[in-house]
């Protein structure tokens, strides 16, 4: 097996990746538009971006303090980005226990990022907020922004006024005010910067894009016949629709600064409809006009990149990247590629790799936040929407998931005509409710899947049994789920023919087929939800095999055996997992690891499970070398 | 009885017949419902969620006693002994005191619609979900709310609440002491001086801390405070206790316009508790059995001493905490001074759903415990160590559960 994806690597070595690219456009004949007219603009919009990544070089690279407080400020900073604000509702990560040390950092991102050196003037502590409202009132005025962002500023006034009285609103507009308040900060110094950098024909065009267009995501992808240029467009109005944080931003200053509440009072809480009501009225009304700003800091606002990367101006760091990944090495197949992104922040396809990498490397979040930025790019990468339905899946967004296998199918020139009739739904980027799935919804995507499996006959398509067996997962039918994870192992058990099926999917692909071994975690992992863990880790086992560095299977490997009651066992697998993960970064010498929570806090459930109160000190402590040594295992 | 009429016409013949069914003038067009054929089904379970907990063994018995009328020499004798009770657990001497016939939201709502009027500047401390509902409450009444907002596992400190007072010159400040939903507890020294200099009145939800934590209604300047029955004091839910002190009283008694809500207008009950003179005027019929239960819920807590009693409580969740610890969870709050000693949150550990947690220790050791509410929604896990349950053995028993949940539990990801 290994031979074979070490063929097909080499075959697409040295950007040849690319080549590849349009040589599946070639063969999928009857998409060719869809993808010529994503490459070519891509093209032309890059090296803009890149400078314009470069100036903004802080956001992406952040100050070590972000890194460490990162898990804070993860969960307090995404509830603007409307793609991210889901991702907080997740899990492992929270702790909203240290509002200051998260402040500092947004002071400090602040400082590192602001061009105009009227934001360096800020002051730190209280006085913040005012210092900033005047600051952001000259700016706004300046000559670089037009009228209408007055005129937004207006209304957004006039708002204030509503949410300022009493007796006339009710208190969800109150806190969600509040709540807004939060993450403001960034984000409108952001919206200043952008606004200054932005060339006058792009904010044109893309003004033009968006009144003429609906701003849902998915109606840009099924323009399949749109020329170069308006392509572009669309792409950009992509971005724009990424900003939609930033217009809130705006908002909620305004109504920070004038209302002069309490400058530490923030708050949070997911209440996700109110969010999502507020999304969709801001998204459809008031501030079409900043979605123009052709920035790709939105997102990189919800991933977080290491700070020192090793690898951030290593030439071919994407190729590099996929080397590393059929090593087996993904903490530093991670590096590669957020370098891949650094130097190129469109490259979608080094976006989907890092976030199918994440995943395998246990860290769901980082996996979603990358993921959905592919999709952004490229709204038709069928890899990136079946992985992250799979993350929404295991984060416990069962809507979400539903949705990205409906775009999945949507997206999938094959089964595409399926839906055709159907009334699309929203985008999937604004739509995070972590409430139970309308089973409805759940099975009407089930209904489709079934639907293209009938009509492939006995033909096989190991992708569409891996969606149906997650959406058999979700629907808690774990027998059913076996039966299809199984299916799609028949025709893909160590990964061959994985190159073939992605050719004739045609979509995005670079050779390497990292399904053969993740199919076999997930069959582990629905055999072990469904109650039967001692099959589960035969799959597990096989996982490892082909892939020893799968952080992931390695963790589930590990839940399996504390299921089983093998606690020492269990702990042997957290321990491999941590180790692996910390070698690969001594070896790269990267000062802050990817080192996973949440295998950390199975490790001390683990070790409090046996009993043995020492060793779960040194747990407690993060002290992975004592550990190891109590375990007989290799540092 | 009725039996015994359809018996009847049975012998007397059609017409009685006819008479038995004119007694109403339609046909009853919803049949009894199968279900009440049934027994009632009470399944036995130990309650260490936020509330209700179980009811002490003397309070259940107090249930169970023969109903007297609501108003009889009797009942207003044990109203007497509750009031004077409420005084003792509130540390009070204030003669307007009283239970409102109601859930602790009753007594909420009674707090704000008598103090409260439209227009009138109101201070809310919101570092959970009570103080989120205080002002939805105020702002139905047309009080212009102002909200100190902190994070969830967050306290509020005196300067925050002075710089509150000093900007927006409340004539009402809101405290949660026991904040149930992220299990903060709010300390109270200094507070009520601080209102005192503004000239504001303190508000103290005390419903989740009341007889685990000490609270000093007069010697802290709280101006109003309420707490629930069916918390530490191990009585049903559907009471709660209130009291006001002269200044908040006069503030109420100066109202310029009536209260909307008549139920918790405190000058009606008042009368009925007999809070001025001996007089007492019929308001509304009290739940006469419920009050037994109170009765013997402060007997309970008289007897045992309130110093005991936080004492109690305070070593029961030393306790808990220690264990919840070892099992490799973390606390929600990281300050342990913080911690509020009756209801404990536990963030939910990485890889696992609260939902699989509560249910496993639901159906295997039937022991109910809580996910989280309102700003700990999905994070948490809440325990709660109330009055009667908070006892080192009830820790064991729930930690040995636990155990087995974390064992069971975790999901694997696909």
């Amino acid at each position: 097996m290994a031979c074979e994806v070490c063929a097909t690597l080499q075959a697409l070595k040295g950007k040849g990746s690319r080549a590849a690219d349009k040589a599946v456009a070639m063969v999928m004949k009857e998409i060719p538009r869809e993808e010529s007219a994503e490459e070519k603009p891509l093209l032309t919009v890059t090296p803009q971006l890149v400078n314009e990544q470069q100036e903004s070089r802080p956001l992406l690279s952040p100050s070590i303090d972000d890194f460490l407080c990162e898990t804070k400020s993860e969960a307090i900073a995404k509830p603007v980005t409307s793609n991210t604000a889901v991702l907080t509702t997740g899990l492992d990560l929270l702790d909203l226990s240290e509002p200051v040390s998260q402040t500092q950092t947004k002071a400090k991102k602040s400082e590192s990022s602001s061009k105009s050196s009227s934001l360096k003037k800020k002051a730190d502590g209280s006085d913040l907020i005012s210092a900033e409202t005047e600051q952001r009132a000259q700016a706004l005025r300046g000559p670089e922004t037009s009228s209408s962002l007055d005129l937004d500023i207006q209304t957004q006034l006039e708002k204030w006024e509503d949410v300022k009285f009493p007796g006339e609103r009710t208190s969800k507009g109150h806190l969600m005010a509040e709540r807004r308040s939060c993450s403001s900060k960034t984000g409108s110094k952001e919206l200043l910067w952008s606004s200054e950098h932005r060339s006058q024909p792009e904010l044109s065009a893309g003004k033009s894009a968006l009144n003429s267009e609906s701003l849902n995501p998915e109606s840009a992808s099924e323009l399949e016949l749109v020329a170069p240029a308006q392509a572009r467009l669309t792409k950009e109005h992509r971005w724009g629709s990424a900003l939609l944080s930033r217009n809130h931003s705006l908002e909620e200053e305004f109504e920070r600064a004038k209302a002069a509440v309490e400058s530490d009072t923030e708050f949070w809480d997911k209440m996700q409809a109110e969010w999502e009501e507020m999304a969709r009225r801001n998204w459809i009304s008031e501030n079409q006009e900043a979605q123009n700003q052709v920035t790709v800091s939105a997102s990189e606002k919800g991933y977080y990149f290491h700070t020192e990367n090793p690898f951030k101006d290593w030439p071919g760091a994407f190729e590099e990247g996929l080397k590393r990944l059929k090593e087996g090495d993904l903490p530093v197949t991670i590096l590669f590629m957020e370098a891949a992104i650094l130097q190129d922040p469109g490259d979608a396809e080094a976006w989907q790799f890092l976030g199918i990498t994440q995943a395998e490397n246990e860290n769901e979040q980082a996996a979603i936040v990358a993921l959905q930025r592919c999709l952004e790019l490229q709204p038709n990468n069928l890899k990136a929407l079946m992985a992250l339905a799979v993350s929404y899946t295991n984060t416990g967004h069962q809507q979400d998931a539903c949705e990205a296998l409906k775009n999945w199918i949507r997206q999938n020139p094959k089964y595409k005509y399926l839906v055709k009739n159907k009334k699309s739904s929203p985008g999937l980027t604004r739509r995070m409710s972590k409430s139970p799935v309308d089973s409805s919804v759940l099975e009407g995507v089930k209904e489709l899947y079934l639907e293209a499996a009938h009509q492939n006959g006995d033909m096989i398509d190991p992708d569409l049994q891996t969606g149906l067996g997650v959406l058999f997962h979700l629907s808690g039918e774990f027998n059913r789920a076996i039966d299809a994870f199984n299916a799609a192992l028949t025709v893909r058990p160590e990964g061959r023919g994985g190159s073939t099926t992605m050719m004739c999917l045609g979509i995005n692909n670079s050779g390497l087929c990292p399904k053969d071994y993740s199919l076999w975690n997930r069959l582990g992992a629905t055999l072990a939800n469904g109650d039967r863990s001692e099959e589960a880790v035969e799959a597990y086992t096989r996982a490892l095999e082909i892939q020893p560095g799968f952080i992931r299977s390695r963790y589930n490997l590990g839940i399996s055996c504390i299921n089983l009651g093998a606690y020492r066992e269990a702990v042997s697998n957290f321990l491999t997992a941590l180790s692996l993960q910390r070698k690969s970064r001594n070896q790269q010498q990267v000062p802050h690891p990817a080192i996973s929570g949440n295998i950390w806090a199975a490790l001390r459930i683990a070790l409090s499970l046996m009993d043995q109160p020492e060793l779960f000190q040194a747990a407690n402590l993060g002290d992975l070398d004592v550990l190891l040594r109590a375990f007989n295992l290799d540092p | 009885m009725f039996r015994m009429l359809t018996k009847t016409s049975v012998t007397l013949g059609s017409r009685a017949a006819g008479w038995v069914r004119t007694m109403g003038s339609h046909q009853l067009l919803v049949p009894p419902p199968e279900t009440l054929s049934k027994p009632l089904s009470v399944p036995k379970r130990l309650l260490l969620g936020p509330g209700p907990s179980n009811l002490a063994p003397r309070v259940l018995a107090a249930g169970g006693l023969r109903l007297i009328g609501h108003m009889q020499k009797e009942m207003l004798q044990i109203m007497d002994e509750i009031k004077e009770g409420i005084q003792y657990v509130f540390q009070t001497r204030n003669p307007l005191t009283l239970v409102v016939s109601g859930s602790g939201h009753c007594a909420m709502e009674t707090a704000l619609f008598n103090l409260l009027e439209p227009g009138d500047s109101f201070l809310v401390g919101a570092n959970g979900i009570w103080g989120m509902r205080a002002a939805e409450m105020a702002e139905r009444i047309g009080a212009r709310v102002h909200q100190i907002i902190k994070e969830p596992g967050e306290h509020l400190t005196l300067k925050e609440v002075e710089e509150g007072l000093a900007r927006h010159k409340p004539v009402l400040l809101f405290l949660t002491h026991g904040e149930s939903s992220t299990g903060v507890m709010q300390p109270l020294d200094g507070f009520g001086e601080l209102c005192r200099r503004y000239q504001c009145l303190l508000l103290v939800d005390s419903v989740a801390s009341l007889g685990g934590v000490p609270i000093y209604m007069d010697q802290q300047g709280i101006d109003i405070l309420y707490s629930g029955s069916q918390k530490v004091l191990n009585a049903p839910p559907g009471i709660s206790l209130i009291s006001f002190s002269d200044k908040a009283k006069h503030k109420v008694y100066t109202r310029k316009t009536k209260p909307v809500s008549f139920y918790t207008d405190i000058t009606y009950l008042a009368k009925l508790w007999g809070c001025e003179g001996k007089t007492r005027v019929v308001h509304h019929t009290t739940p006469v059995i419920s009050l037994y239960c109170l009765r013997e819920s402060l007997a309970l807590i008289s007897e045992q001493g309130l110093e005991n009693c936080w004492q109690r409580h305070r070593k029961a969740a030393a306790y808990l905490h220690k264990r919840l610890q070892e099992l490799g969870l973390q606390l929600f709050v990281k300050d342990p001074a913080i911690r509020l000693p009756t209801i404990t949150t536990v963030t939910v550990p990485a890889g696992y759903n609260w939902r699989d947690i509560v249910s496993y220790v639901l159906n295997n050791f039937n022991i109910e415990i809580a996910g989280g509410l309102g700003p700990s929604e999905e994070k948490v896990l809440r325990i709660g160590l109330l009055g009667y349950n908070a006892t080192t053995e009830n820790v064991d028993l729930l930690v040995t559960a636990l155990k087995e949940a974390l064992k069971h539990c975790p999901k694997n990801k696909l």
